[in-house]
């Protein structure tokens, strides 16, 4: 996480590690639905935009648990 | 009609369940047992004359005014210290009453000036009431003896003159500052006729000892002898209005004394439920700034922000701003145009400015400062509890054994508060203190001040929070000191096993954890135990818990320690946000925050936005808007281009200034709505100038949930070419009308009525229940028709407490060879945030300047010294300010306040943010500091383009 990273990608990095905790797996869904609940459409499609130019797993998997669409209902 | 002073009984309201029936002068009363006689004739609507005894502080019984008779009693006691007792029959006035009363008083006025006629207390003056209810119509001793009429006068204070020659020495003045503000600043000198009142060493006047002006002294005084100088000035109130303060988020409730439409004083309202008639130097004494000769009234615009401001009427500068944000609307979609609610602002007021964004706008680009204080508050304790809100009222404080206080500096940020946590630390009427254990990185000041003492102060390393909890739960846990009833009973249950496995952890014992923290084990492990196990245990928090980059993580920690030791849902117990701004609680509430709607419901969920889109009659975007840093990022990519910002100076509070100035700047549209011309605004296209809290009707809610009214003491002052004013709430109305959405609110309490019917926590809000009942705490319906002092007694609200495990994870912002100190940032007592009201007041003979604070070794190491300037530099930017080399700090921390634009402390701080809410993290830079022979560059830079910015053309428009 250096400066001048992305915001997006610094954001999505340090909520997957606070919840590294859960184990991996569980850590990357709770940080789709985060990132879901609280970021901005266009936050979320830069995240996407930058997910495979990132070279990050993470990140791709964290996109990948991201429902694409307009918000679902709760 | 007219003034009349708040009705004093004397002696304080005892609490008892025992009933006591007496009779005084023939009439009879039932008061609770423990009152005193002076009391209960009071209440059955006598008046015994008294000098030394007021209903603030506890019976003293030296004036020998209050003499009664009472029947198989001998002598004559005095009614202050006499308790009443059954079947009790009291004289108060008799020849032998008469004579002994007139004799004592001519005693008092023998050293007394008869100037009445031109005393600033005339006809509002204790001593002159009881003068004419003894009938004293001749001082036989005369003047020519010894006497203090040549004392002389101390106008050191700003705001309030002691005048020792109408001093009575009654002591009242040094009993309020003992038992009310506890900071034991005055003193009874000398003996017998020597006595006199003294402030601090006999060296000191009133400014240079420990008073902090909160002005339970003034309040006090019987006579002229402590007087607001505002009085003194201008003279005698006419009226009263009972509003409530726009400092701090205790909320203190004040009678507003007026004459005409000239406020003359703030006296705190003994009815006020937060503040108990106590006040601090701001609420009390602070609002000059109301009529500061830089308040901005007339309404400005421009194209660009490189030409000077144009003042122009309401009509057109409302045109202007409704017609460029369509254009922007047109050009690049709702999305692009946003809005800050102000958390200085009312309740009504924010609800207005998410609706006008949602609504009108058509986007959730909506936030609020509490995303930059008390953001990690919502989050942490609607996940572990089920509502974003602190547990208790205020007063359950007097009922706490042990108050842990971590991340917050009450005496200063919260001073009403913090006088009633000494109260309480201090034990009173046989009941010990409460013990204390304080987790700051700082040695404030309610670790060691008169008469208090912490058990234990954990100076931690800044940005370790999670680290000292996670540890002290390591204790409770392995030292079988968990509540298990209550975790059985309330909680669930599987995640207290997850949670308590992983606490358990030897890698989480205290011991492992020092090399981290830099708290001794030893004294961790003291203060684990004392909070698991020594009684009530009651946690205090403020923004050195939020302003981190594990802010969330560390409220949950906090929530989670509360719920394995059982200090939930009673009195005494609870997890308490300190709040910062008047009315954070309330804009947070009012659906400020860009993915949730009023009442903390997510916008994502149907049901909910099908009720504001019939009541509003729009369809409402699904997903979550930008928060503020989100806004600046997306301005800088040019996808976010206009921005409605109301009381807020985000140029000034925010993180990364130089990040906020590039956001700002790329906007094509900044309306800034607001008393000044604030930092912000040198990058607004808009002015609409703003209305004060004394010039708007609406309602303010505090820490403790507790919705209280503010009302109208005098006109806005805002009055374009027209002479018209207009409160925040009718400028935002106007600005939404302009853009054609019809809205027709004629009073704030219809905005009440509609935010009550949306919200189902304010379900039972409305001002006629206000108005006759003071103030009510939310949730206020059906299950809690009464409101709710104390939240999840009968179960938390989510069902099932919920403990989270809160891994330490440490902040990327890291000390090394070029940056190797900490910053850490707070507040001082006479300014409050960015200092746009206190700044403008007297305040600033307390505190002119933000200075560093630095432990001795570091500035010896750097060859600094006291009170010269420095270079305060990180990675984002640097600035200078004077040093103070101080023991207050650790090693390798410095710390500074945030008040003035000329420090801009947060050049220096930087884009890293809570994990789970963005709220920036503040409490860790890291810096190096070094000499400096004057401002830097980037400072006189930024006071060129602030100089620029603020011209306002010489003709104004027509």
């Amino acid at each position: 996480m250096s400066e001048g990273q992305p915001a997006e990608l610094r954001m999505a990095t340090q909520i997957a590690r606070n919840l590294a905790v859960l184990g991996e797996k569980a850590a990357v869904q709770r940080t789709a639905e985060h990132i879901k609940a609280y970021w901005d459409p266009r936050m979320i499609a830069r995240l996407r935009d930058l997910a495979p130019v990132s070279g990050s797993d993470l990140i791709a998997a964290i996109v990948a648990e991201i429902p694409s669409g307009r918000s679902h209902e709760t | 009609m007219g003034y009349e002073p708040q009705i004093d009984h004397g002696t304080p309201a005892v609490a008892s369940d025992t009933a006591v029936s007496l009779t005084i002068d023939g009439r009879s009363i039932t008061v609770p047992a423990g009152t005193s006689v002076m009391r209960a004739a009071s209440l059955a609507g006598g008046a015994i004359p008294r000098l030394c005894a007021t209903d603030n502080v506890a019976a003293y019984g030296s004036c020998r005014m209050c003499l009664v008779e009472v029947d198989g009693v001998r002598g004559t006691p005095a009614s202050c210290t006499t308790l009443v007792s059954e079947g009790m029959v009291v004289r108060t006035q008799t020849p032998r009453l008469e004579k002994l009363r007139r004799g004592v008083m001519e005693l008092y006025i023998s050293d007394h000036p008869l100037d009445c006629l031109t005393c600033s207390a005339n006809n509002d003056c204790e001593l002159q009431d009881a003068a004419a209810q003894v009938g004293l119509r001749d001082v036989r001793y005369g003047y020519d003896g010894a006497h203090h009429l040549d004392a002389p006068l101390d106008e050191s204070n700003p705001y309030f003159a002691f005048d020792a020659a109408k001093c009575i020495v009654c002591s009242r003045c040094v009993r309020s500052c003992d038992e009310v503000q506890g900071t034991l600043a005055l003193t009874v000198d000398g003996r017998g006729f020597a006595s006199a009142i003294g402030a601090g060493q006999s060296a000191d006047d009133f400014l240079s000892s420990d008073c902090v002006s909160c002005g339970a002294c003034v309040q006090a005084c019987p006579t002229a002898a402590l007087m607001e100088k505002s009085v003194i000035e201008i003279g005698k109130p006419e009226r009263t209005v009972v509003t409530t303060c726009a400092y701090c988020g205790v909320g203190c409730t004040f009678r507003a004394e007026m004459r005409g439409e000239q406020l003359v004083r703030m006296v705190p309202w003994k009815d006020g439920k937060a503040n108990h008639g106590h006040s601090c130097v701001k609420g009390r004494f602070a609002w000059g700034y109301a009529n500061h000769a830089d308040r901005i009234t007339n309404p400005m615009i421009r194209e660009r922000i490189d030409e000077p401001w144009r003042a122009v009427s309401w009509d057109e500068a409302l045109a202007f701003t409704a017609a460029r944000l369509s254009a922007i609307k047109a050009q690049y979609g709702a999305r692009a145009l946003g809005g800050i609610t102000s958390s200085r602002c009312t309740n009504e007021e924010a609800y207005l400015v998410q609706k006008l964004v949602r609504a009108g706008f058509g986007s959730n680009n909506v936030d609020t400062c509490a995303r930059v204080c008390h953001s990690p508050t919502g989050y942490g304790l609607r996940t572990t509890f089920g509502t974003s809100a602190g547990t208790q009222d205020f007063d359950s404080v007097m009922d706490a054994d042990v108050v842990l206080v971590i991340g917050a500096n009450p005496t200063d940020a919260h001073p009403v508060f913090a006088s009633r946590l000494k109260q309480r630390l201090r034990g009173k009427n046989g009941k010990a203190g409460a013990k204390l254990i304080v987790i700051d990185p700082r040695r404030i000041d309610l670790v060691r001040s008169p008469h208090i003492a912490a058990a234990h102060h954990l100076a931690l390393q800044p940005g370790t929070n999670v680290a000292v909890l996670t540890a002290m739960a390591h204790v409770i846990v392995t030292e079988g000191l968990v509540d298990d009833a209550f975790v059985r009973e309330r909680c669930d249950v599987d995640a207290f096993e997850d949670w308590a496995r992983f606490v358990a952890d030897p890698r989480h014992s205290p011991e492992v954890l020092e090399a981290v923290t830099r708290v001794p084990a030893a004294d961790l492990r003291a203060a684990a135990r004392l909070y698991a196990t020594g009684g009530n245990g009651a946690i205090y928090y403020g923004l050195g818990v939020t302003e981190h980059s594990q802010g969330s993580s560390t409220v949950m920690a906090i929530a989670n320690l509360a719920m394995a030791t059982g200090n939930v849902g009673r009195r005494g117990v609870g997890v308490n946000p300190l709040r910062g701004q008047n009315n954070v609680q309330g804009s947070c509430d009012m659906g400020s925050f860009p993915h949730e709607l009023s009442g903390y419901r997510h916008i994502s969920d149907g049901n909910t936005r099908a009720l504001f889109e019939r009541e509003w009659g729009v369809s409402l975007d699904p997903d979550p808007g930008l928060r503020i840093p989100n806004m600046l990022d997306a301005a800088v990519d040019g996808s976010f281009r206009a921005i409605y910002i109301q009381g807020e100076d985000i140029l000034q509070s925010d993180p990364d200034t130089r990040h906020v100035a590039a956001g700002l700047a790329a906007m094509d549209c900044v309306i800034v709505h607001d008393l000044f011309l604030n930092e912000t605004a040198n990058y607004a296209h808009v002015f609409l100038p703003g209305s004060t809290f004394l010039e708007k009707d609406g309602t303010f809610t505090n820490a403790e949930r507790r919705i209280q009214p503010v009302r109208k003491v005098m006109d806005p002052a805002n009055r374009d070419g027209e002479g018209r004013g207009m409160a925040d709430w009718e400028v935002t109305q106007a600005l939404a009308n302009a853009m054609g959405l019809g809205w027709s609110y004629t009073h704030p309490r219809e905005i009440m009525d509609e935010i009550a019917r949306l919200t189902p926590s304010f379900a039972g809000v409305n001002y006629a229940r206000l108005d006759a009942e003071g103030s009510l705490q939310w949730p206020v319906n059906a299950e809690h028709p009464d409101g709710s002092p104390i939240m999840h007694e009968a179960g938390f609200v989510r069902g099932k407490g919920l403990f989270v495990v809160t891994d330490y994870v440490p902040t990327d912002e890291k000390t090394g060879p070029r940056f190797p100190l900490l910053l850490t940032t707070g507040r001082i007592l006479s300014q409050y945030n960015v200092g746009a009201q206190t700044r403008r007041t007297a305040n600033g003979v307390w505190h002119k300047e933000d200075v560093l604070e630095m432990h001795p070794t570091d500035a010896e190491n750097r060859g600094l010294a006291d009170g010269g300037w420095v270079r305060l530099a990180s990675r984002k930017g640097e600035t200078t300010l004077r040093l103070k080399v101080t023991d207050r700090v650790a090693p390798g921390v410095v710390y500074t306040t945030f008040h003035h634009p000329e420090t801009q402390a947060n050049v220096v701080t930087t884009e890293f943010s809570d994990w789970a809410t963005n709220c920036p993290e503040y409490k860790v830079t890291a810096v190096q500091v070094g000499a400096s022979n004057g401002p830097t560059e980037w400072q006189r830079d930024y006071d060129a383009q602030a100089r620029t910015a603020r011209r306002i053309a010489a003709e104004p428009a027509e």
